[in-house]
């Protein structure tokens, strides 16, 4: 199975087989899925070294000289390291590039806690211009490959190296609404994205089918549609927010904001990370982080079921 | 060959200063020491070395400026002036407060394509915009204007590192070493020295001239922008931050000052 960023990848090497004139700039991170990019195409394929800083920088300059431009690094440190960057460039000179960030939340989380983007959210949803994807399937990463070439803003995609699944048709994807719905409106409306929609579609499913009591909102790129998100909003009683983040700035903020500026009153249970006793610093892995926090599938599943 | 001339370029580069005075004592706002730090450097720039047409055109087959240190950007408003991108009515309307500067920031014009804010960044953006023009293979050069002390910043060391080793010789930096942070001298804060040698290290072709005689600037940035060079060129422009008002010269603490009051009169008293 491929996941999102080897789909992601494959459809721009299709795309510059076609003739696009796309740029993959890196700071030292490949992909087997670059493979074959960096072997028929390696004027196109430019690192920069472990220099994230530079990764924002010269990929500016790329896009400034009008060539199309991927760039690539790994998680959180494009973000954290270069955010001075990010802010100066992509967010106030609107440079249409595609950041791509390998692994998302805590899914490389056996690197430790300096490997966890987990505030990366909350730190791109701040700045103006950019657009921030969580690919939940592989039609969403193609769909935003596709893009590549024609994109006049900035974008930043986080890939999650446990998403792999396709459920999606490139038709029911429409990236400027950025979110998608599942099940039907009722008691609970259930807001995530990335490794979350998976499991939860399959929750609904066998649990509701297409009873009028839960429906998943897979808010897969952010800004949404805010007026048809405040209507999927309007229609529940009770919100569930689930993300691998800490829990300021992420999404379940996001909602919150939502339903204070809208004037809308209910019950919301916020599930994420809540580091009270700061960082994960002794070896973790992804299962043993959401397990101690709370929100392991089966967890998120018993959760679901309760506010049904 | 020059095309203006030693004199001409002299009297521009007064004639710059005074106005860049008008200007921003007018808004009691901006970067002077920094700004009259350039001000030769600009002058040989704009009229001697850089290839742009006077309209914007999306083609945009011309060289391009970044200025990594933006807080120097202020001396191209009197040069955009003079070049006729904007009436002086329109300069005023630009820089008043609540007025609009858009037009410089969305590279309206032509040889002007970025100039920083915080430092460090810009270097980089020259590097990428000359990889580009290499893939692109384009013939336009990219010159670059780096602070001494904004080389403190690492992103800095990255860029260098990157042109270096991608041998962007259509890159060209002119270094404003005028030794002043905004504190104290560069080399009582965090030696930068030996600071050629940095340059060299990283495989740079590296100059040293005086950044206010304008012949210098010249024949340094003409031999610079030859072709074949097969290394990213620097110029290490020794100058003095606040050149041209004498009372300011050498003396730390002056990053951000703008004459004021009866200041101003002295001010165009002193100029030279």
């Amino acid at each position: 199975m491929l996941s999102v960023r080897d789909a992601f990848f494959n459809q721009i090497f299709s795309q510059v087989s076609q003739g696009e004139d796309i740029v993959i700039i890196t700071s030292d991170l490949g992909a087997p899925s670059l493979d074959d990019f960096r072997k028929y195409y390696p004027e196109r394929y430019i690192s920069v070294g472990i220099a994230e800083q530079s990764l924002i920088s010269v990929a500016t300059g790329l896009s400034l000289s009008g060539k199309k431009v991927v760039a690539y690094g790994l998680n959180p440190f494009p973000i954290t390291r270069a955010y001075d960057q990010i802010r100066s460039l992509l967010a106030e000179l609107n440079v249409p590039i595609t950041l791509c960030g390998l692994n998302a939340g805590l899914c490389s989380a056996e690197a430790g806690y300096t490997h966890m983007p987990i505030e990366d959210m909350g730190m791109m949803r701040m700045l103006s211009n950019v657009r921030m994807f969580n690919p939940s399937d592989t039609c969403i990463a193609e769909k935003l490959a596709k893009e590549v070439p024609t994109c006049t803003y900035p974008r930043y995609i986080r890939f999650d190296k446990g998403v792999t699944e396709t459920f999606y048709n490139e038709e029911n994807i429409n990236l400027h609404t950025g979110f998608t719905t599942y099940g039907q409106p009722g008691n609970l409306c259930v807001v995530t994205f990335g490794c979350f929609i998976s499991p939860i579609r399959k929750t609904i499913s066998q649990h509701f089918g297409m009873e009028n009591k839960v429906q998943l909102i897979d808010l897969f790129g952010l800004p949404v549609d805010v007026e048809q998100l405040v209507k999927c909003l309007q229609s529940a009683r009770k919100v569930l927010t689930i993300e691998e983040n800490v829990l300021a700035g992420g999404i379940g903020s996001y909602i919150l904001e939502l339903l204070s500026d809208y004037g809308m009153s209910k019950p919301v249970k916020r599930l994420g990370l809540q580091l009270k006793n700061g960082y994960y610093n002794a070896f973790t892995n992804r299962e043993y982080i959401r397990k101690s926090q709370g929100f392991t599938e089966s967890d998120i599943e018993k959760v679901i079921l309760e506010m049904a | 060959m020059m095309k203006y001339g030693v004199t001409k370029l002299k009297q521009k580069a007064y004639q710059y200063r005074k106005r860049f005075l008008d200007i921003f004592t007018e808004v009691g706002y901006g970067h002077l020491t920094s700004a009259f730090s350039w001000t030769e450097i600009a002058t040989v720039l704009y009229h001697e070395i850089m290839q742009f047409p006077p309209y914007w055109d999306e083609a945009g087959d011309f060289d391009k400026m970044v200025i990594s240190k933006g807080h120097s950007v202020g001396m191209l408003f009197p040069i955009f002036e003079d070049l006729g991108y904007f009436t002086e009515k329109e300069l005023m309307e630009t820089i008043r407060v609540g007025g609009s500067n858009q037009k410089l920031r969305k590279l309206y014009y032509p040889g002007f394509d970025f100039y920083g804010g915080s430092l460090g960044i810009g270097l980089g953006v020259a590097a990428g915009l000359a990889k580009g023009a290499k893939l692109q293979k384009a013939a336009w050069k990219v010159y670059c204007l780096v602070g001494d002390a904004e080389c403190y910043e690492g992103s800095i060391w990255e860029a260098m590192n990157f042109a270096g080793h991608q041998q962007l010789d259509n890159l060209i930096v002119i270094v404003d070493r005028n030794f002043l942070g905004c504190s104290d001298f560069t080399e009582h804060m965090l030696k930068l020295e030996p600071f050629k040698e940095k340059w060299l290290s990283c495989n740079w072709d590296v100059c040293e001239i005086d950044g206010h005689d304008v012949r210098q600037v010249y024949e340094a940035l003409s031999e610079a922008g030859k072709p074949g060079h097969s290394k990213p060129q620097c110029i290490i422009a020794h100058t003095k931050k606040g050149k041209g008002l004498e009372y300011l010269v050498d003396r730390p603490l002056m990053h951000g000052y703008i004459p004021k009051g009866e200041e101003v009169k002295r001010a165009y008293e002193s100029l030279q």
